[in-house]
C-alpha cells in the first residue's frame, strides 16, 4: 500500500463537497481535535474522547479489544468535522444497534456451542406443546363436547359465544395456528401467532367485561398467556429446529392431547382418576361438575391437572438430576410445569373447593420452590462459568 | 445488496480508505442522501469483512488516533461489478420504458 492509494482525511476532504469536508480532522491537511470546534468551545480533547469512549462500553469485550480504538478515531474525526464535543442521539442509536447485534450473535454462538446454555432452549418447545395440548383439550372437551352447558357458570345473564359456550374458541384457534406454523417450519408466522396468543386472553377478558360475553376462567387464560410468553422468549431458532424435531414436537402434542382427553373422559364418566376411585359421596357431583357447570369447573380441569402432575414431577426429577450439565431443563420443567399445576386451582364446584385447593397449594409450593432454589444455586454457577469462558469468536 | 453497501464498495474500489474517509466519500457519492454514522459504518464493515468482500489493509496512528484502512478484495470487486451490471440493466429497462412514453431518463 502506498501513500497515494491511502488517502489521508485531508485528501479525502478535497473530494467531498461542502464546508464539513474542509474540516476533515486528524491529518496534516485538516485540523486536529485540538484545533477543532470542540476545542474552540472550550472542551478539553480528553473529555470529548471520554464521552465517546463511554459509548464503546456497550460493545462485547472481545469486540472492544479488537476495534474500539479504531471506531473511537472515526467518531472523533466526525465530531471534529461537525463541530461537536459529544455524541448525538443518532450516533448513540447506531452504536446501540450495532452492539446489540454483536451481543445477540455472541449469545447465539454460545447457545449453539455450549450444552449448558443450549439446554435453556427446551423451554420454548415445551411451552408450545403445552399450550397446544391444553387448547385442544379445552376446545374438544370444553366447547364442542355434547352435553356441555351453554349457560356460563349457571348465569343466564352472560351471553354465550354463538353456537359455542365461551369465546375461548378464538384463543384455541390461535394456538392451532401456532402449532401448525411451527410444525410446517414457518418461523415468522409462528412468532406472530405467539404474539397473538399472548394478547388474545386479555382481549377475551375485555370482551367479557364490556359485552358480558362468556369466556374461560381467568386462571385458564393466565396459563395460556404464560405458555405463549415462555415460547416467545425462547432463544432464536430453538423453537422450530429441524423437520425431524418439528415432527417430534407435533407427535408429542398429539399424544399428550389424546392421553389428556382419555383421562378427562374417564374421570368425568367413570369416577376414576388415575386409577383412584373418586369417593362415593362425590359421585353425584361428577355429571354435574362436568356436564352441569362445564369443563372449566370441577373435574374437567382437575383431571387435566391430574394428568399433568406425574408428567411435571417426572420433568422436574429429570431436571434435578441433570441440572449440573443442563440447567435449562429444570428451568423449563418449573416454568412450564407450574402453570399446569395452577389449573388445579381453577375454582371447582363449591362442594369440591376446600379439599383440592389446600391440597394442591401445599403440594405445589415445595414442587416449585425446591427446584427453583436448586436451579438458582447450581444452574446459576454453571451458566455464569460458561459465560465467563472466553470464546473463539 | 443495499444502497449503502454499494456506495461503500464503490468508495473502496478506488483504493484503501479509513473510516472517516469512507463516511465522507459515501456522502459525496450519494449526493448527501446517505450519511453513515460511525456505529453503522463499523456494523457494515464487520459484515463485509465476514463475507470476504472487504479486508483490513493496515493501521496507523495519526495525531494519537488509530486509523484503520480497509481495502476491496477480489471477491468484493467481483460482487460490485455484478451489482453494477444489475443496476445498469434496471436503469436501461426503466429508460426504455420511459422512452415509450416520450420521457427521456
Amino acid at each position: 500500500m502506498t501513500g497515494a492509494d491511502a488517502p489521508t482525511p485531508g485528501s479525502d476532504a478535497a473530494s467531498v463537497a461542502g464546508p464539513d469536508a474542509a474540516q476533515a480532522p486528524g491529518s496534516d491537511a485538516g485540523p486536529t481535535l485540538g484545533s477543532g470546534d470542540a476545542a474552540a468551545a472550550g472542551t478539553p480533547p480528553a473529555v470529548v474522547a471520554w464521552r465517546y469512549r463511554r459509548l464503546l462500553g456497550l460493545y462485547p469485550a472481545h469486540w472492544q479489544a479488537a476495534n474500539a480504538d479504531a471506531l473511537l478515531g472515526v467518531m472523533l474525526d466526525v465530531a471534529d468535522a461537525e463541530g461537536r464535543d459529544r455524541p448525538m442521539a443518532r450516533e448513540g442509536l447506531a452504536v446501540v444497534r450495532h452492539a446489540s447485534g454483536l451481543w445477540a450473535a455472541q449469545v447465539r454462538g454460545r447457545l449453539e456451542r455450549d450444552s449448558a446454555l443450549r439446554s435453556f432452549s427446551v423451554a420454548g418447545p415445551a411451552a408450545l406443546v403445552s399450550g397446544s395440548v391444553l387448547a385442544a383439550l379445552c376446545l374438544v372437551l370444553g366447547e364442542l363436547a355434547p352435553g356441555v352447558p351453554h349457560i356460563w357458570w349457571r348465569d343466564p345473564s352472560v351471553r354465550v359465544f354463538g353456537p359455542l359456550p365461551t369465546s375461548g374458541t378464538l384463543l384455541y384457534a390461535v394456538w392451532g395456528l401456532t402449532l401448525g406454523a411451527a410444525v410446517l417450519g414457518f418461523g415468522r408466522v409462528t412468532r406472530t401467532a405467539l404474539w397473538l396468543a399472548v394478547v388474545t386472553p386479555a382481549l377475551l377478558v375485555a370482551l367479557g367485561a364490556l359485552v358480558w360475553l362468556a369466556r374461560p376462567p381467568l386462571t385458564v387464560l393466565i396459563v395460556f398467556t404464560t405458555f405463549a410468553a415462555v415460547a416467545l422468549t425462547s432463544p432464536p431458532g430453538s423453537l422450530l429446529g429441524s423437520a425431524r424435531r418439528r415432527a417430534g414436537l407435533a407427535g408429542v402434542a398429539v399424544a399428550l392431547a389424546a392421553a389428556g382427553g382419555a383421562t378427562v373422559h374417564d374421570a368425568t364418566t367413570d369416577g376414576v382418576l388415575w386409577g383412584f376411585e373418586v369417593p362415593g359421596d362425590m359421585l353425584p357431583l361428577l355429571a354435574d361438575s362436568y356436564l352441569g357447570s362445564g369443563f372449566y369447573r370441577g373435574l374437567g380441569l382437575q383431571a387435566v391437572a391430574g394428568l399433568a402432575m406425574p408428567v411435571v414431577l417426572a420433568a422436574i426429577a429429570l431436571g434435578v438430576v441433570t441440572v449440573w450439565r443442563r440447567p435449562g431443563w429444570l428451568l423449563a420443567a418449573v416454568v412450564v410445569g407450574e402453570p399446569w399445576l395452577l389449573l388445579a386451582r381453577v375454582m371447582p364446584t363449591p362442594e369440591l373447593s376446600g379439599m383440592s385447593i389446600v391440597r394442591f397449594a401445599a403440594l405445589t409450593v415445595p414442587l416449585v420452590a425446591a427446584p427453583l432454589a436448586t436451579l438458582l444455586l447450581v444452574g446459576g454457577c454453571v451458566t455464569a462459568r460458561t459465560l465467563r469462558r472466553p470464546t473463539s469468536g | 445488496m443495499r444502497e449503502p453497501t454499494v456506495y461503500l464498495l464503490t468508495a473502496l474500489s478506488a483504493g484503501s480508505r479509513h473510516g472517516y474517509a469512507l463516511i465522507s466519500e459515501v456522502a459525496d457519492l450519494s449526493g448527501g442522501r446517505v450519511r453513515l454514522r460511525p456505529g453503522t459504518l463499523y456494523g457494515a464493515l464487520d459484515r463485509l469483512v465476514d463475507e470476504g468482500l472487504v479486508a483490513v489493509a493496515r493501521e496507523e496512528v495519526v495525531d494519537g488516533r488509530l486509523r484503520r484502512y480497509y481495502d476491496l478484495t477480489a471477491v468484493g470487486a467481483r460482487a460490485l461489478a455484478e451489482q453494477a451490471a444489475r443496476l445498469r440493466q434496471v436503469a436501461d429497462a426503466a429508460a426504455a420504458a420511459l422512452r415509450v412514453r416520450g420521457v427521456t431518463a
